[in-house]
């Protein structure tokens, strides 16, 4: 075979159509695209190292799948994919790897297009800085932004996925996903039947659910962001069901609607999920489990200003659960004990067991109460006569005092507020001139 | 009714009133609970950039549910059952003034001094924490000002109607401290307690939960500060999927103005063909 030669195509030749140069390319050659428009639909059958240069576009025109792979190890940078179809049956995509193991996708950006990059049966590839826009659809019509399909050691790295449906894995494991950003989607994630995978540093947030996996073991998460995943209806940060040997440490689960929702996780009887360092934060619901989960270690946690700290579905206690292991427990914003000895440790546990707290979870339709003064008046009830106290949902008898944001959580200092400052100044103002007004005149 | 009269009546009361003591305090303890409210939310109430302002003011909304129809159920239930036990009702009476402007006068004086309180609680709170540097949503905190003002209006109205049929200052406040717990807490508890031994529907807790002005504001209050209504269960899916967000919101207003409208309205006819006064 001689050496690696490299065809150049742009729109005033040698080749102007991506897929004549593809025809005359063999193995292991170089396929340079300069910037214009190249108005047709790609196969690349060879492996080869297809480069943009100032990102090319390449249009579909809104019929089919724009841009497919199905030779191992190609490269595909630096391209603009447009305009696939908008078929969900046939799963129209920007860019498809049929059995392309070993390729590498970066660099791309992806508009209009039904679904973003879909891998079947690709191990071993790399999706690496590429920018993926969904079609403008009602979300039940959308494809997803990246779909893996029995393609494991993937690595999924630096991509934003913005309005798609979901990132979808199924049966693909030992995969990285990191430094993600998915947004306003409907699952960030959506998972099944994969082991063995690490997520960090990613954000998911504006998403119908942050996260949602299933009938896998053995995950990883770290340093991940889950935002603002509020429904309609559903809104977890993230969802585990029947999930084995997760561990998940320094993630935030902020303002979503349920910041983890655990459904019989873990579900063999050998196994134990971590939770650990954690901050869950202005949540309608902290944590959220369904009834008798056993054997989660939550440890180090800071559950602040949820709503509801921890939720049961259907009422019940938690109590098969590690709340605190050594000594340390985890922080609560609604403790009210103290700390004698200064060790940063309450003397007293942290109980969960708010009279209101468990109505509404035996019976949802109460829930239209909270932050009614009717619901503290059944707290103050039932501390005064403790025999209608139920069952603590959550006993932790090392509760924290403080509360622990990894410090590239910390906000910036926000300054002086000049329109609150001149809004509430004209409240002031208004009757304080009147009243000199109305003093004057009588 | 003549306009000037009524003018008369309003500034008379709204100038007597913001000389009272109480008028004074109101204000004070007002906005010191809702600056420590404020300030309090805001020590923990941002992580990453993700603020809780939601549900500082969702706190907000307790306090205030508390104290405004207090005051102002208090407020109304003294304002003419105070002036027939000191006998100046007859001698108001006396002046070529109508029963019709005289309770019109008071109301919308006794109204304006309630609301000036609101403003200034919330006005002298507001600018604390803009100093100290909190980036609000000054359209939730504007409209929760106004939905304020509103249920002072609902409560307001409720103690007229008492007063209109009390003799005495000491009976009108102990009705009207009464009424004010019935609102708060006692007709919810009622509510909650026949929900779980009735095992009500969804439909069923939503239309006697908006009986009640206080969940009324209460719910609005949650529309504004958090446009999603999951956060009230099942009840507020319900309610936005039927009602469309818009339409709850109408709703919720129009209720507030029903139950301002309806007591005075009440009140009014009650006082104004009352013989007892004329004799």
């Amino acid at each position: 075979m001689s050496a690696e030669m490299v065809h150049t195509v742009s729109p005033d030749g040698p080749f102007t159509s991506i897929s004549l140069a593809i025809e005359s390319a063999k193995n292991g050659d170089i396929i340079e695209v300069n910037s214009g428009t190249y108005n047709e639909h790609v196969i690349v059958d060879k492996t080869l190292n297809l480069v943009g240069i100032n990102q090319p576009k390449i249009d579909g025109g809104g019929k089919g799948t724009v841009v497919l792979i199905k030779a191992p190890d190609v490269t595909f940078k630096g391209f603009h994919v447009s305009g696939s179809g908008e078929s969900l049956s046939v799963e129209d995509t920007g860019i498809v790897l049929d059995s392309a193991q070993g390729s590498i996708i970066e660099d791309n950006s992806l508009d209009d297009v039904l679904f973003g990059i879909y891998l079947k049966k690709s191990s071993g590839t790399i999706i690496r800085n590429n920018n993926i826009v969904g079609k403008d659809l009602p979300i039940a019509v959308r494809g997803d932004g990246i779909r893996l399909w029995y393609s494991s050691d993937t690595k999924i790295l630096n991509n934003t996925i913005t309005r798609a449906r979901d990132l979808v894995m199924w049966w693909s494991g030992d995969t990285l996903v990191k430094g993600n950003k998915i947004e306003k989607g409907r699952y960030g994630l959506h998972y099944m039947y994969s082991n063995n995978n690490v997520f960090e540093d990613n954000l998911f947030s504006e998403n119908y659910v942050g996260g949602f996996l299933m009938y896998s073991n053995n995950i990883k998460f770290q340093n991940n962001i889950f935002a603002r995943n509020q429904g309609p209806a559903t809104g977890y940060g993230i969802g585990f069901k029947d999930l084995d040997d997760i561990v998940a440490k320094e993630n935030l689960f902020v303002d979503n609607r349920i910041g983890l929702y655990m459904d019989n996780s873990p579900h063999s009887v050998d196994s134990w999920n971590t939770l650990e360092d954690n901050v869950i934060a202005f949540n309608d619901i902290g944590i959220s489990f369904m009834p008798s989960i056993e054997r989660n270690i939550i440890v180090s946690n800071s559950f602040v200003d949820n709503a509801e700290q921890v939720e049961v579905r259907g009422g019940g206690t938690l109590a098969g659960n590690n709340w605190f292991t050594n000594g340390r427990g985890n922080y609560w914003s609604d403790y009210v004990g103290y700390d004698e000895n200064n060790d940063g440790i309450g003397e007293i546990p942290y109980k969960s067991e708010s009279l209101f707290e468990s109505l509404i979870d035996s019976y949802p339709n109460l829930r239209v109460f909270v932050f009614s003064p009717v619901a503290q008046a059944i707290e103050l009830a039932s501390d005064a006569f403790p025999v209608i106290k139920p069952e603590p949902k959550v006993t932790d008898n090392y509760p924290l005092m403080n509360y622990k944001i990894p410090q590239r959580y910390e906000a910036e200092e926000k300054g002086f507020s000049y329109k609150l400052f001149v809004v509430s100044l004209l409240m002031v103002l208004i009757p304080s001139i009147s009243y000199v007004f109305i003093k004057r005149k009588i | 009714m003549d306009t000037k009269n009524i003018l008369l009546i309003m500034k008379k009361e709204a100038g007597e009133s913001l000389k009272n003591r109480w008028f004074v305090l109101y204000t004070i303890c007002f906005s010191a609970l809702a600056l420590l409210v404020l300030l309090f939310s805001t020590m923990g109430g941002d992580i990453a950039g993700y603020s809780g302002f939601g549900r500082t003011a969702a706190s907000l909304i307790n306090l205030v549910l508390l104290f405004i129809p207090l005051i102002a159920i208090i407020t109304g239930g003294v304002s003419i059952s105070n002036e027939r036990e000191n006998g100046t009702l007859p001698y108001l009476l006396s002046h070529p003034i109508s029963k019709n402007e005289i309770f019109v006068g008071k109301f919308l004086g006794l109204l304006i001094t309630i609301w000036f309180s609101i403003l200034l609680g919330f006005g002298l709170a507001g600018v604390g924490v803009a100093i100290i540097g909190q980036q609000g949503d000054i359209s939730g905190y504007l409209l929760t000002v106004l939905l304020s003002a509103l249920l002072a209006a609902c409560f307001l109205s409720i103690g007229f109607l008492v007063s209109v049929y009390s003799g005495k200052a000491s009976k009108a406040i102990g009705i009207s401290v009464f009424l004010w717990l019935f609102f708060i807490i006692l007709g919810d508890l009622g509510i909650m307690g026949t929900t779980v031994a009735m095992d009500l529907g969804i439909k069923q807790v939503f239309a006697l939960a908006l009986l009640n002005p206080t969940e009324v504001f209460k719910v609005a209050s949650v529309l504004v500060l958090s446009p999603r209504f999951e956060i009230l269960g099942p009840v507020g899916v319900y309610a936005i999927r039927t009602f469309g967000q818009q339409g709850v919101f109408y709703l919720l207003f129009s209720i507030l103005i029903f139950w301002t409208l309806i007591p005075l309205g009440y009140g009014y006819l009650v006082f104004t063909r009352l013989r007892r006064e004329e004799k």
